[in-house]
């Protein structure tokens, strides 16, 4: 069955209709930011000054100055350091890394849930579609956050658990979409050609459906993936994100809270590399998807001058 | 499998309805046709007459919505209404494969031409890749492809729809159906290609030995191809017969209508003025009319046209019409 080769060649024809991407300044700027973000996360061990501290060593020397172990911004210490004495840019890259990784795999998670869910979903119709889609309703009903709160409160705090409660939050946007695209792709003549020579409703699912179905999602994919970083940063900020040996920004930004007043490096530098992160996929993802549906362009986030429109893609809540 | 002449396909009184917001569309109303092997059968008809429900039904690919009222349909003596899923699916594609109308869109875009019918052949044929790939080269050549190789690895985009109509006419046959179900197969492509895949098809029949069902609204079609003719108006069979017979002596006032409706060339300025058109519209499939479906619109049309519904009556060699103006 020859389904990745489709799946892979839609994806390369997402990629061929992305590259006059590159003469639009906020690709690029987002482009840029993205992938000094990606560089950072990627080769954490190397370019931290201190990677045993950012991996969750805790400081051998203490800061002379202060009794706390909170020092400013020094040669030694180019952020300063945090709370326990640990080099403030090393946590910070790892933290990097760390929302990198549980925003990518949270995408990942969320699409292949909302494919199966939407495409089984629009291409059978009738009872199935009813009975899924309503229970896609019960989780857009919820926001994301208070739902993947809930979650967490069952799982318990830590990295694989914040992984399912945001997949688990995220899905049924992925899911209407597809639905959409199933249903629609489901009355075009190949689909029912197949169907009339007596292909099983599977093999037409994942021959004809899915790679039909997939590039839409993929302008989702890359404009959701800022929107997790923010909602993981956030759960780990109310102490329900990953467990604090692991560095991540959100539990940085926290522990700051405390000595706001006294240490302003310690809020400040994990803000900005968070503020960089997540403008720099949203950068990316409204670049992507204006240029995939021009039809679209103006419609989130509308430029001046435009009358701003109710967001097509939004989840309905019936 | 040539028992020439022998029965392959009968549709006894098949009524079917279409359940809608609007009420019940009576889509089907009493369709009986008969298809020997190797005959060419042409079903013709206006829009909403129910010749693409037929076709669907044969083969049970309906939708959801769609209620088989009552009727049998017997493909090579087996009921097709009562064949379990299982069953038909060794018929879709195998014993009846379709040939359908647009064929831009009739090929799976993301697929090269060869996967896509070597798929065919291993679903129905039993080979293997390679096999599938010589025998689908066979088709191509058959259906005159030139470069058939070439038209394997090309992507559907790549070729022009008269190409894409013959590849969807190469799948078709790849299978060796009995019957293949042509729905309105020339009325997306341009004249000249229309008449290219008309020959085409006459010429494949005869050596691929396949019965045909040839739908369509197109009485020069027709014509051109068909042995016999079925007319459908509203749901319901009015006239079938020989093409000649239909052609030469046309019985049904509304097969009268269609044929003086064909645009022709005519011998004096007067008689080329005005082609003649139908009065009035056809019938609302949610209410249609009592009688005679023809009733409101029929020239000749008399008391009992407005109450009884015509059964068939025999007016020549297998020449039948479903009209009150001819004796039982």
């Amino acid at each position: 069955m020859k389904v990745q080769g489709a799946v892979g060649r839609t994806v390369g024809g997402f990629a061929r209709t992305l590259r006059p991407l590159f003469r639009e300044k906020m690709f690029v700027a987002g482009f840029i930011m993205v992938g000094a973000m990606v560089f950072i996360a990627v080769f954490a061990p190397w370019v931290s000054p201190y990677p045993a501290q950012g991996e969750g060593q805790t400081a051998v020397t203490t800061c002379p100055q202060s009794a706390a172990g909170i020092c400013p911004p020094s040669l030694a210490h180019l952020f300063g350091t945090e709370q326990t004495g640990r080099d403030l840019m090393s946590r910070i890259f790892f933290g990097i890394r760390t929302s990198i990784e549980i925003s990518v795999l949270v995408v990942l998670l969320a699409t292949a849930i909302g494919l199966a869910v939407g495409l089984t979903a629009g291409y059978f119709g009738g009872v199935i579609d009813e009975a899924l889609m309503r229970v896609t309703d019960v989780f857009l009903s919820f926001p994301h956050l208070i739902l993947a709160l809930v979650i967490v409160a069952v799982l318990g705090p830590g990295f694989t658990d914040v992984l399912y409660a945001l997949g688990f939050t995220w899905w049924p946007s992925f899911a209407r979409l597809a639905r959409a695209q199933a249903l629609e792709i489901r009355n075009r003549p190949y689909v029912v050609i197949a169907k009339a020579s007596g292909v099983s409703n599977r093999s037409i699912l994942l021959r004809h459906i899915l790679p039909n179905a997939i590039s839409p999602l993929l302008v989702m994919i890359s404009v959701d993936l800022g929107a997790v970083v923010l909602a993981e940063a956030g759960l780990s900020f109310l102490g329900l994100g990953v467990r604090p040996p692991t560095a991540d920004l959100g539990v940085i930004i926290a522990e700051s809270a405390n000595q706001i007043t006294t240490a302003w490096w310690y809020a400040l530098f994990p803000g900005i590399f968070l503020v960089i992160l997540v403008l720099g996929f949203n950068l990316l993802g409204d670049s992507i998807r204006d240029r995939v549906d021009p039809r679209l362009r103006g419609f989130i986030g509308a430029p001046m001058g435009l009358p701003s429109v109710k967001n097509p893609l939004a989840p309905r809540r019936k | 499998m040539s028992h020439d002449g022998t029965e392959l396909l009968r549709v006894t009184d098949l009524s079917l309805d279409y359940a809608s917001p609007q009420g019940i569309i009576h889509a089907l109303n009493g369709v009986n046709i008969t298809l020997n092997r190797s005959q060419l059968l042409g079903i013709v008809g206006e829009s909403g007459s129910g010749k693409s429900t037929l076709a669907y039904a044969l083969i049970r690919l309906l939708p959801r919505n769609a209620v088989v009222r009552s009727g049998e349909i017997l493909f090579d003596g087996k009921s097709i209404l009562d064949a379990p899923e299982k069953e038909l699916k060794d018929i879709r594609g195998k014993k009846i494969s379709m040939v359908f109308q647009d064929p831009m869109t009739s090929l799976n875009p993301l697929f090269k031409v060869r996967d896509q019918i070597v798929r065919v052949l291993e679903l129905h044929r039993q080979v293997d890749k390679k096999a599938a790939g010589r025998l689908a080269i066979d088709f191509l050549k058959a259906v005159e492809l030139p470069d058939p190789e070439q038209v394997l690895d090309s992507y559907p985009f790549q070729l022009s729809g008269g190409m894409q109509q013959r590849v969807m006419i190469a799948m078709a046959l790849s299978t060796q159906p009995d019957l293949i179900i042509a729905d309105e197969p020339t009325s997306a492509v341009d004249a000249t290609i229309q008449v290219q895949i008309l020959e085409l098809l006459s010429r494949l029949r005869h050596e691929h030995q396949f019965s045909m069902l040839f739908i369509t609204h197109s009485l020069e079609v027709v014509s051109a191809v068909c042995d016999s003719v079925a007319v459908m108006y509203a749901g319901s069979m009015v006239e079938t017969g020989n093409v000649s017979d239909i052609f030469s002596s046309p019985k049904h006032p509304y097969t009268q209508a269609l044929m003086a409706a064909i645009p022709r060339p005519r011998k004096s300025a007067e008689e080329a003025k005005r082609l003649k058109s139908i009065s009035g519209s056809p019938p609302d499939l949610l209410s249609l009319p009592p009688g005679c479906k023809f009733n409101p619109r029929c020239p000749y049309v008399f008391d009992r046209c407005r109450t009884e519904d015509p059964s068939f009556r025999k007016v020549g060699p297998g020449h039948e019409v479903a009209c009150h103006l001819y004796k039982e």
